[in-house]
């Protein structure tokens, strides 16, 4: 009788009806569109975040100051890590690094393919142009600053111990706000030889510049400065560190930048990935860039929340207004029921009822309307498709009882306070 | 033997916000099976002293007892199963709910009893000549027809009291007889009947006739 009763009711007002379907299918189908925004766009988000460049730096902490690191060992390392990017489709760029002399003074060269490194690095102010060739130079801010650099300049580096040299044309100068920019950036530097090369510091050699020495806590040669000394120093006990140092600057150190989809807490998942495999690689984000997507994805989700809480909010004052309108309608209707000998409780539930019947039907067109609506904006945003989601209908479904309870929750409230017998008389 | 009381009512008084005073220190009292008719101008307090006789409205002071028990003390939930228990209620205007045929309204009074049983409700449509237009909404029928409706829904619970608001006050005479008879006919079962009219004729079939006027009974 009751389903009967719920269900003429709602055809007979088919008016209000249909405005309260449509203001709840409209909450409904919001809510469902954003949980599929929120659910795939963040996915996407990462993706597209991903294109900015590298969010980790990878070190081999096991070969780092053991200057006869097995080079079978250390290949294993990386692909290790190779394999632990490609399960969360993360990209990688192994770099090589070794001290160079400039002038006298030591600096890091890095040697990278220029595709990768200005792909993981597209987040970098260069101005001038990345280096195409080998010859060609990319060098830090701080390291330009201090060897007064300019782009067009010539950096003539010497090699420690092998004697050899090599003459660097600087095509440009980048800002990356990073350690980075103490570094000079090559595509080609042959450093095959200084593998295994423990040559002495030539005559002049001094310790590197304070600002060379002390990058932040992803610079791979200054972890590998400070934490390799301890087997150093540990070996080499009483004697100052000139030998074992001049043994570390000239070998030349790996380390790999990493792009990995899904922000800090990936990079974490990696990390522990492969410390659990006993792989030997640090993995550390760069806190900036991971930071930044933190910031862009939390400021997303506050976006898409604040504006599903005003879809609410209005959908709250459009059906709140339809069914007090019908409440004040129905007042002879309802006085009836109470004269019938239903009782407060039976008076609600028969409008709760009314409600709930009303956000199911809402419901499920809200979620046929919010998948058509979030595949259309995700084509347009990302150029991607949305499946529809179980948890999307759910969130649409919950939203929408939410709304249509709490507004029947007012009216019923509404209905009880009505005198039936005033009500029946019509006045 | 001293009869048993319907309805016992005692220097019941009614005032509404403003000062209105719809019922003045009222007292009657209504043996079981008795059919009262309750006469008076508009405004008298008729319909006020059957609200208080059915629970939709409480007196002011006084005491309002109907089968043993005090409508005054009782909260609006007790009052509603009270009504519904003892209770059938024939009002001027019908009010059939207009989206439920004949014998759904009367279908929802069973629901509110206990538990609907179509055939109980299409065996009572019958007895006051409706079962012909038992599935038709109550905007397919005429006044007297929903009126008859009304009783049906009145009846269907087999209550002791029946309070009828001016039955026949908008049907024409051939609907006002057919009340008349089922009136009649309720009156032979035992039933105790108290109705508010302006009606001579409806007044007149009545066993005892009480006048009112300002809210207090002049007569009878």
């Amino acid at each position: 009788m009751l389903l009967r009763m719920v269900v003429k009711s709602l055809l007979r007002s088919h008016r209000t009806t249909l405005w309260v379907l449509a203001s709840l299918t409209l909450c409904s189908a919001m809510a469902v569109m954003f949980a599929t925004m929120s659910m795939e766009a963040e996915g996407k988000m990462t993706h597209e975040l991903r294109r900015m460049g590298a969010n980790a730096v990878v070190y081999d902490e096991a070969s780092a100051g053991s200057a006869h690191a097995g080079k079978d060992a250390t290949a294993a390392r990386w692909e290790q890590l190779q394999k632990s990017c490609g399960r969360c489709g993360a990209m990688l760029l192994l770099l090589t690094a070794r001290i160079g002399l400039v002038r006298k003074a030591p600096i890091a060269l890095v040697q990278a393919d220029a595709g990768g490194l200005a792909s993981m690095t597209s987040y970098w102010s260069v101005s001038g142009r990345r280096p195409s060739h080998a010859g060609e130079c990319l060098v830090g801010g701080k390291a330009a600053k201090l060897l007064s650099l300019q782009t067009g300049s010539t950096l003539d580096v010497e090699w420690p111990g092998s004697g050899s040299a090599a003459s660097l044309s600087v095509v440009g100068i980048f800002d990356s706000g990073d350690e980075d920019e103490d570094r000079v950036f090559v595509t080609s530097l042959d450093l095959s030889g200084a593998r295994h090369a423990s040559g002495k510091l030539p005559p002049g050699h001094r310790p590197l510049p304070e600002p060379l020495l002390h990058g932040g806590q992803v610079n791979c040669l200054s972890c590998h400065r400070d934490g390799v000394p301890k087997q150093s120093r540990h070996e080499g006990e009483g004697d100052s560190s000139s030998a074992s140092r001049s043994k570390i600057e000239a070998m030349p150190i790996e380390y790999a930048l990493l792009s990995v989809p899904g922000g800090e807490g990936a990079i974490l998942r990696i990390a522990g990935e492969l410390e659990a495999e006993g792989a030997g690689l640090a993995v550390k984000p760069l806190r900036q860039i991971t930071h930044g997507e933190s910031a862009v994805l939390y400021r997303i989700r506050l976006l898409t929340g604040l504006a599903l809480a005003a879809v609410m909010a209005l959908s709250v004052m459009g059906v709140a207004a339809a069914m007090l309108a019908r409440i004040r309608e129905r007042r002879k209707e309802l006085a009836l029921l109470h004269a019938l000998g239903g009782t407060r409780r039976s008076v609600a539930a028969f409008l709760m009822c009314e409600g709930a019947a009303l956000g199911l039907v809402a419901a499920l067109g809200g979620f046929i309307a919010g998948n058509v609506l979030s595949a259309f904006v995700m084509q347009l945003v990302f150029r991607a498709s949305a499946p529809p989601r179980l948890l999307a209908f759910l969130a649409g479904l919950v939203a929408t009882l939410v709304v249509v309870l709490l507004v029947s929750a007012v009216a019923s409230s509404r209905a009880l306070k009505l005198d039936p017998a005033m009500a029946l008389r019509g006045e | 033997m001293a009869p048993s009381w319907a309805v016992i009512i005692e220097n019941v008084s009614k005032v509404y916000p403003g000062e209105v005073r719809a019922l003045d220190g009222v007292s009657i009292t209504i043996a079981g099976g008795e059919w009262i008719a309750v006469m008076g101008p508009s405004g008298s307090g008729k319909t006020t002293l059957l609200n208080i006789l059915d629970g939709l409205d409480k007196p002011t002071s006084g005491r309002a007892e109907v089968q043993g028990v005090n409508l005054a003390h009782l909260m609006p939930d007790d009052a509603a199963t009270f009504r519904r228990e003892h209770i059938g209620l024939v009002f001027q205007q019908f009010h059939l709910i207009p989206y439920l045929t004949a014998i759904e309204n009367v279908m929802l009074a069973q629901y509110y009893h206990s538990m609907v049983d179509r055939r109980q409700a299409l065996g009572v449509l019958e007895s006051v000549g409706m079962e012909a237009r038992a599935h038709h909404l109550p905007a397919q029928l005429s006044g007297g027809e929903q009126q008859r409706v009304c009783i049906a829904r009145a009846l269907v619970n087999e209550p002791e009291i029946i309070l009828a608001d001016e039955p026949t006050g908008n049907l024409d005479e051939a609907n006002e007889e057919k009340v008349l008879e089922i009136f009649h006919r309720l009156h032979k079962e035992g039933k105790t009947i108290i109705v508010v009219t302006h009606d001579r004729e409806m007044g007149q079939q009545a066993q005892r006739v009480v006048m009112m006027q300002h809210g207090r009974i002049t007569c009878g």
